[in-house]
């Protein structure tokens, strides 16, 4: 747990007297782009820990939120120019809403650029405490129970000391810990039971339902409906209210919940003009720092993780069953209790998905086409045998870095042939070719929707 | 099926201002048996100096400001927040998930209403929606 010093206790209270005001010292729309040259970003070695809801931070986890935000905020005293600082951070939000920079809100980009952007300010709160174990939290207004701001982000102060958490800027019913209203959730209406991610998170000129509905409908609550619409309720001074990165921390986790919940259906853009897409951000050195979306679509690798679910929805979620596996033989096999429902003839067309966890990846880049038993003939179209289920396509490059991660194949007739009966081995083999390898992994689940 | 005089299919802009506003949008053929409906709103242009908020109903061309949003024929809200910094009122899209009634009405009829509620006060000027369409 970082220390807060006597010289700082006094510096912040300064910082958090001035708080209020603080945003009369900065122009209204000083939305200008970071000034630097960035370079691309690295992929850090950090622990993977959890992200907790609000309700759920020990007295001693409160304690520490608050004096991040209060060095945050001393920052911007000491040094306004720091680009880590408060006013710094949050004009980092202004400049891409439209500002001087490209707006990414309204598109498929609002979901990368916010985890990245949250990503940078938890680093930099790390570095401030000096504690690299800090994690943002996030406000769960999924569920019912916390559907008013959190209370310790309401009062000015804590007992003498200013409240880092406070902002002066918000509607009478935020103070006052009312609740929002009901219509923010409709209850036949709820974006988590979104079909695909065109109608969750949008498309590359297009927004989507997570975004312009509870995402935009809260940040209006909390910031007031009434002219001139300060901090949360207006886009280029949302950031300004510390409010706002425990609610879009709330949005990335239901991002998270939304990929996990049917890893086919809800899987994310997979359009080189998505992925390849970049962002700059000051990192917790001053270094400006180029990200692209790949590099934030898994969080882990990123140091954060959200414990699976949320109250968001009413929706069914797909069923997953875990799939026998033998590590030694590398056979997967459906267990007796599905045996009888996979194999029977169903009215409805089912979609079934073959998950497999912790796969390890070819290390060369190119494409591989994944089989069930030995790869076909070379030459052939060899995705359109009966026993293709998938492919990896890996590009191995500058910041290549070799984490885990889960492949989603077609769970094809021969895989539940095979898998029902003496087992099934999964191989790959780069494209065109007949040099199979046995794919490793640790473990493999059926979905069906 | 009859359609009301005050229901318009949308070819061309719809204004909205202050009061509900119904259009047609004609369902394509070829989404006859589609299992996802989107209901694409593009060139959505308000002023920014201020919040806009508005329901969407689909076939319920008597809904109002009052009316609940917790019924079948309720298609969902958009949002869009005030922004100062905006330097212009560039447009913008939005993307809304028909739900599963809806879904099934885009299989026999050859457009399917839909209302546009305005909630609260709109930007000076209203909201402009350039065109609609399903897919």
């Amino acid at each position: 747990m970082a220390k807060f010093t006597r010289r700082e206790f006094g510096r912040t209270i300064l910082a958090g007297a001035a708080a209020s005001t603080l945003g009369n010292l900065f122009a209204q729309d000083d939305c200008s782009p970071p000034d630097g040259t960035p370079v691309d970003f690295v992929i850090p070695n950090l622990p993977n820990i959890q992200r907790k809801a609000i309700a759920e931070l020990t007295p001693n986890e409160i304690a520490r939120l608050r004096l991040a935000y209060a060095r945050l905020r001393a920052l911007t005293v000491s040094d306004p120019d720091d680009p880590r600082g408060w006013m710094q951070q949050a004009n980092i939000h202004c400049w891409q809403c439209g500002g001087s920079g490209t707006d990414i809100h309204g598109s498929w980009t609002f979901f990368p650029w916010h985890r990245g952007y949250l990503y940078f300010h938890e680093r930099i709160l790390c570095k401030l405490l000096n504690d690299n174990t800090f994690r943002l939290p996030y406000w769960s207004w999924d569920d019912k129970n916390y559907r008013n701001l959190p209370a310790i982000y309401r009062p000015a102060t804590v007992g003498t000391t200013a409240n880092s958490l406070y902002d002066g800027n918000r509607s009478s019913g935020a103070v006052a810990g009312a609740p929002m209203p009901s219509s923010i959730f409709p209850a036949l209406r709820n974006p988590m039971n979104a079909g695909n991610f065109a109608s969750f998170g949008g498309s590359a000129d297009s927004g989507g339902a997570l975004e312009f509905g509870p995402h935009g409908a809260i940040h209006m609550w909390t910031g007031g409906a009434d002219d001139p619409y300060p901090d949360m309720g207006n886009l280029s001074l949302a950031a300004r209210d510390p409010i706002f990165y425990a609610h879009h921390c709330n949005i990335d986790r239901l991002w998270a919940e939304w990929n996990r919940r049917n890893p086919v259906a809800h899987a994310n853009p997979t359009d080189a003009e998505f992925l390849t897409r970049s962002f700059p951000f000051f990192d917790e050195n001053k270094q400006l720092v180029n990200i692209r979306i790949q590099d934030v679509i898994d969080p882990v690798p990123l140091g954060f993780s959200y414990r699976p679910g949320a109250k968001l929805s009413k929706g069914s979620l797909p069923k997953w069953t875990e799939l026998k596996y033998d590590s030694a033989t590398q056979l997967i096999a459906l267990p007796d209790n599905i045996r009888a429902a996979v194999a029977a003839p169903s009215v409805i067309a089912r979609q079934r998905s073959l998950v497999v966890k912790n796969v390890k990846l070819p290390t060369a880049s190119g494409l591989y086409n994944v089989f069930v038993g030995d790869p076909p003939t070379a030459g052939a179209d060899q995705s359109r045998a009966s026993n293709y289920v998938g492919y990896i396509g890996i590009v191995v490059g500058q910041h290549h870095h070799d984490h885990n991660c889960s492949l989603v194949l077609d769970a094809t007739n021969e895989f539940l042939q095979r898998a029902g009966g003496s087992g099934a081995l999964l191989t790959f083999a780069p494209t065109g070719t007949t040099n199979g390898s046995k794919l490793d992994f640790s473990s493999a689940y059926l979905t069906e929707e | 099926m009859a359609w009301p005089i005050a229901c318009f299919f949308a070819l061309a802009a719809v204004v909205m201002v202050d009061k509900p506003v119904t259009v047609a949008v004609p369902v394509p053929e070829k989404m006859r048996e589609s299992k996802i409906v989107l209901l694409q709103l593009q060139g959505v242009v308000m002023r920014r100096n201020a919040p806009a908020v508005w329901n969407v109903f689909w076939e319920m061309p008597s809904a109002d400001a009052q009316t609940s949003v917790d019924i079948a024929h309720f298609a969902g809200y958009v949002t869009s927040l005030a922004n100062s910094a905006a330097r212009s009122a560039q447009p913008a899209n939005f993307t809304l998930e028909l739900p599963p009634a809806a879904v099934r009405a885009t299989r026999r009829q050859r457009a399917i209403r839909f209302t546009f509620v305005p909630v609260g006060k709109l930007p000076e000027g209203g909201v402009t929606i350039t065109s609609l369409h399903l897919e």
